[in-house]
């Protein structure tokens, strides 16, 4: 691709995505398209854990709730902004990660998938019975909306625009750790943790590392989630969406951030789709998902990789002519 | 002992009722080359794993550089400038040649974490070296022309060098070799007596594990020959080739003339 087209599909990119909120008229869709981009914000922060250094969590929705119920407190019962109550929820739910995570990241392979299994319920049981904090099943209310600037962002369609801009934000961050030699370490430690560790990268710090930049990503997606409903209880933050959270990076494509954001948008709509499925819903979904390990083992990412690598492979046959440009 | 760079002394390693290692001691000069033979079973992998903080030693004492590596893990003994090669090829399947290379060179540090996110001039100008570093080991190795390969997709042959080349960019003062003969073809294993070659021309001492015995008899200085955990002879390859007793351990009985060309 040339630079003009490149920078020609990023503004058409750029123009599409600030256009959403213009033809998405339908409330409930909008609702779901922000609820969308605050997944793909959860979904990449999880990605530097288990796509790039392999570590499977099932505990990631727990941590999500942390940033919910931080920025919901603070909000409610002691009338923070929400800057700082989001601050808070990134900066708490980051500091719970690095402490779980050095006990934790110690355990190898499943070992590692149980222990955050447990974490994630312990979670919700502290969310659930912490009743004088968290006013347990009835859950916090009435969370106030955000301030910016003087604006107040009080539906989905201003909410759009500040959620695409954390999502710009965060994607961007990922992308330059990805790129960074700490992006490398990681996927070092992935491939071959003897082999990192010979070469002096600390396992253990990166692992480190990786849980706690998810633990940022899920505060912050926990508190834009909690501002966007103004509601949270324990329910929302249950094992069924860490579980989530792990399919779309599965379908995504593990380590791939742009696949983990295709994902994250296609399984929170997919469920709209199938609606008139009713309970049989989650036969198909379940099909689905047998299907994408099956056969598209590397995600969407994956796929799209291959389909590049054919046409470049029609483009160099001899029957067809170089074009030089 | 100063102009020593590895310094073992009378290391044990016990596995449950096995003895891998028995009182096993000698040193390696800066920037020689000393092979470690001896039949399969004999320690010798278990004297790499101990040297690089894989396994603690039951007893004894290891020292790079005069340094005790008393209680290191392997990270820390990586970084007083050990490096090492496996037996079986561990490299980052994922990764292309070049950034194989690359990443050897990662330091942890929370600055280089912030430089790296904000692309500071620092972070450049350390990337630069880097990069001008990764290039001097592929290129001296020949793996440059292939440094955009995934290193999964190599032939076997071209994949040891690429383990060569990431242990070479580390500069280490000492370089464990595991092994590196096993599955490569003759004219590879030319390649890699040259690439030795080259690596002690740089002045970094290698401990080289091996069966291929004209590899050893020809490139090494000193020679240390282990059978069942226990140092059976050590010395200068002419030595080596006519004790009694290695012959009898390595070579057998029946092998003694195989064993003197």
């Amino acid at each position: 691709m040339s630079r003009q087209a490149r920078w020609l599909s990023i503004g058409v990119g750029l123009l599409f995505m600030l256009s959403i909120p213009l033809w998405v008229t339908s409330s409930f869709y909008l609702r779901l398209v922000n609820l969308s981009g605050i997944t793909i914000i959860a979904v990449v922060g999880l990605n530097f854990l288990t796509g790039e250094t392999g570590q499977i969590s099932l505990g990631h929705a727990g941590l999500m709730g942390i940033g919910a119920y931080t920025a919901a407190i603070l909000e409610t019962a002691h009338h923070w902004e929400f800057w700082s109550g989001t601050l808070a929820a990134g900066v708490i739910t980051t500091a719970i990660a690095i402490i779980i995570g050095y006990p934790t990241l110690r355990l190898k392979g499943h070992y590692l998938a149980i222990a955050t299994l447990g974490l994630g319920q312990i979670l919700w049981l502290i969310f659930s019975n912490w009743r004088s904090a968290t006013n347990g099943f009835d859950g916090i209310g009435q969370i106030p909306e955000p301030h910016i600037f003087g604006f107040s962002i009080a539906n989905d369609f201003a909410f759009y625009y500040l959620i695409t801009v954390f999502v710009a934000a965060f994607v961007y961050l990922a992308i330059r750790i990805k790129a960074s030699s700490f992006g490398l370490a990681m996927i070092a430690v992935r491939d071959n943790e003897m082999a990192a560790e010979a070469m002096g990268i600390s396992a253990t710090t990166h692992k480190v590392l990786a849980f706690s930049l998810s633990g940022l990503y899920a505060g912050v997606a926990g508190s834009l989630y909690a501002h966007l409903f103004t509601y949270i209880s324990p329910d929302a933050f249950t094992l069924d969406l860490s579980i989530l959270f792990f399919a779309m990076l599965i379908l995504g494509g593990l380590g791939s951030i742009l696949g983990s954001m295709i994902a994250a948008v296609f399984l929170t709509l997919l469920p709209e789709w199938l609606r008139f499925l009713d309970q049989y819903y989650m036969v198909l979904y379940g099909a689905i998902i047998i299907l994408v390990i099956v056969y598209m083992p590397q995600g969407i990412m994956g796929v799209l990789k291959n389909w590049r690598r054919w046409k470049l492979f029609r483009a160099t046959q001899p029957s067809e002519p170089l074009h030089g440009g | 002992m100063a102009d020593s760079i590895l310094v073992v002394e009378r290391l044990g390693k016990r596995f449950g009722g096995i003895m891998a290692l028995d009182e096993v001691s000698f040193q390696i000069p800066r920037g020689a080359v000393c092979a470690l033979i001896g039949p399969n079973g004999a320690g010798k992998s278990t004297l790499i794993n101990v040297v690089t903080g894989l396994y603690k030693p039951t007893s004894g004492q290891i020292a790079v550089e005069g340094r005790p590596l008393d209680g290191l893990g392997p990270v820390a003994i990586a970084n007083l400038g050990v490096s090492r090669t496996f037996q079986n090829v561990r490299l980052f399947h994922s990764l292309t040649v070049l950034e194989n290379v690359l990443v050897a060179k990662h330091r942890a540090t929370p600055a280089r974490f912030l430089g790296g996110i904000l692309r500071s001039a620092g972070f450049r100008q350390r990337e630069a070296t880097i990069r001008a570093e990764a290039q001097e080991a592929l290129q001296a190795l020949d793996l440059w022309e292939i440094r955009g390969r995934l290193v999964g997709g190599l032939p076997f042959g071209q994949r040891h060098l690429v383990e060569l080349a990431r242990a070479l960019v580390r500069r280490p003062k000492l370089l464990l070799l595991d092994e590196p003969s096993a599955g490569l073809i003759r004219p590879e294993i030319v390649r890699l007596m040259q690439c030795i070659r080259m690596l002690q021309n740089r002045g970094i001492a290698i401990l080289l594990v091996e069966h291929n015995m004209e590899l050893v008899m020809r490139i090494s200085e000193q020679i240390v020959v282990l059978d069942f955990g226990k140092k059976i002879a050590e010395g200068p390859p002419e030595v080596i080739r006519a004790d009694a007793k290695v012959i009898e351990a390595y070579l057998g009985r029946r092998h003694q003339r195989a064993g003197t060309r």
